[in-house]
């Protein structure tokens, strides 16, 4: 174990694949994603395993998170969004799973490289630009063009506009990336000065990573949260325009 | 065997004596039962509007809508707006630098106040709560000047 | 920084893509339309009972109008009862009444003729007592006996004088 604290998101290959040229190995990230996928699927299939209408512990928490995720569309989206649920329950429970399982010990957070949450904010912003022209053809570019403003201002706000929607996967990305990057990194650095510090020294930092902890749990529900809903906040001013 | 059954008919039998010794206190007491059927019918017509409510209200966490995030969310959510804005900004000038008209490094600069303006422009809507889109919406626009009011 | 390691993108994206459309079709073929079905049950269940409910409700509003229309009849019904006995009850002491009115009436008339019949008997009994006491005193003051005749007359005068 090294002590820089960067250490925990080196990512080490496991069984070296590669497809037409391209490096696909299945590595510690790879294993963490197949783990997330096994555990959302276990945790919903087998919750809801009874299917009794009184729900026990297990199902009430699957429903919950169905009728969470649904809340959300249905508030932000509307009745169109229903259609799109699937996909944003999906990645909802991609990320928050992916989160939680990170903060286990001597586990792997997938979420916390950039590569990983701007392919899913590319995706999302990809499918909802689409979803918009499909839905309002040319007429998705007046969404640039800000009403209510002097022609004048137009050649200055029309590019900030622009710049402004091609920054919503960035900032999408870069947002769940720093989060649990800095988050976890902030752990460590604690962590490593629990032993220095010796048994009366130590207690300090430790109760720093105690406290970390509980709120990295909070973290990594509210960033799940907050990719989901501005998911859906994009979806939505895609299908509605304006 | 025999004592309960004695008892029972002892007690069947004084009511029914109490009853027709007392027939003006029996009278009342059914017409306090009748009046106590009543508020129990309306009792359970309130239980029943209220299970009719919460089965037709949404179930489950209410997410929230469009509200202004709050404390460290807010922190977090505007330093990664406006940094991605510049860095969009940034990026477009750079690659228009590069690749298309090779005028380094004017565009880039352009281009950082224009992310920069983009960057400001989502941290505004986002602390006004107006949503994170892009381009100026009448109603949220009115929206928040009804907020202003409200406020004031 | 591992982050920013280029080299290591492609296999991260790779499965990425892998795991999510993995995690995407099992959610949308498997575990949300079991879930959705669960609800939709429970919220049938939920709506079936309800209107159960509310129709039970009805039935037991309507079977207490129902009482309450059937006391309020049985009551009037009383009432009229007791005002029919009472309104016979009334008719046949008026008939009674009248009966004795009319009994009376009759006994009253019949008491009457017979007062004027006595009345006469006496007044010609008086005619004669009269005309035989003024004959007599006649006779005993004047010793003259009185021819009956002008006694009468003398009454009769004397009479209708009165």
């Amino acid at each position: 174990m090294s002590n820089n604290p960067l250490h925990q998101f080196t990512i080490t290959e496991i069984v070296p694949v590669e497809i037409a040229g391209i490096n696909a190995s299945f590595t510690n990230s790879a294993v963490a994603m197949v783990a997330t996928v096994a555990v959302v699927s276990i945790f919903l299939i087998m919750g809801m395993g009874g299917r009794s209408l009184v729900p026990g512990r297990w199902q009430s928490m699957a429903e919950l998170s169905y009728s969470f995720v649904a809340d959300m569309v249905r508030d932000n989206v509307g009745n169109e969004g229903r259609k799109y649920f699937p996909i944003i329950f999906s990645l909802f429970m991609f990320i928050l799973f992916g989160n939680f399982l990170g903060l286990l010990p001597y586990s792997f957070t997938f979420t916390s490289h950039v590569a990983v949450t701007f392919t899913l904010a590319m995706a999302v912003f990809i499918g909802v630009t689409l979803i918009g022209i499909a839905r309002h053809g040319l007429h998705f570019f007046t969404f640039f063009v800000p009403g209510g403003v002097p022609a004048v201002m137009l050649p200055l706000l029309v590019p900030i506009e622009i710049i402004s929607y091609l920054s919503r996967p960035v900032s999408l990305s870069i947002r769940l990336f720093a989060n649990m990057t800095a988050g976890h990194t902030m752990m460590k650095v604690f962590a490593a000065f629990i032993v220095p510090l010796g048994f009366l020294g130590g207690w300090a930092p430790f109760a720093v990573d105690v406290a970390l902890t509980g709120f990295e749990f909070l973290v990594a529900f509210l960033q799940a949260y907050v990719f989901a809903v501005l998911t859906c906040i994009y979806l939505n001013d895609s299908i509605h325009l304006h | 065997m025999f004592r309960p059954t004695f008892g029972l008919c002892v007690e069947k039998w004084g009511k029914r004596l109490f009853s027709l010794i007392f027939i003006p206190e029996f009278l009342g007491i059914l017409k306090m039962s009748d009046k106590d059927k009543r508020s129990e019918l309306d009792k359970f017509d309130t239980r029943l509007k209220q299970a009719q409510d919460n089965s037709t209200a949404p179930r489950g966490l209410k997410a929230a809508t469009n509200e202004p995030p709050k404390g460290l969310g807010l922190a977090l959510r505007c330093g990664a707006d406006l940094v991605s804005g510049i860095a969009v900004g940034v990026a477009i000038g750079y690659a228009l630098d590069t690749f298309v008209f090779d005028s380094k490094p004017w565009l880039m600069v352009l281009f950082f106040f224009l992310g920069a303006a983009a960057g400001i422009m989502n941290v505004f809507r986002t602390v006004q709560g107006l949503g994170i889109a892009a381009g100026y919406k009448e109603d949220y626009i009115e929206r928040a000047g009804k907020d202003d009011n409200l406020k004031d | 920084m591992p982050q920013l390691d280029v080299t290591t993108f492609a296999p991260q994206i790779v499965w990425l893509v892998i795991t999510f459309l993995a995690m995407y079709f099992i959610m949308a073929k498997v575990a949300l339309p079991r879930i959705a079905q669960v609800l939709d049950e429970r919220q049938t269940r939920i709506d079936d009972n309800l209107e159960k409910a509310a129709a039970l409700k009805k039935e037991a509003e309507e079977a207490a109008a129902a009482y309450e229309s059937s006391l309020a009849e049985a009551r009037s019904k009383a009432q009229d009862e007791v005002k029919a006995v009472i309104d016979a009850a009334n008719a046949e002491q008026a008939k009674k009444q009248d009966e004795l009115a009319a009994k009376l009436n009759k006994e009253l008339e019949a008491a009457e003729a017979r007062i004027a019949e006595a009345k006469d008997k006496a007044l010609a009994n008086i005619k004669e007592v009269s005309g035989e006491v003024a004959k007599a005193t006649v006779e005993k003051l004047s010793g003259v006996s009185v021819d009956d005749a002008a006694v009468e007359a003398a009454v009769a005068n004397a009479m209708e004088q009165n």
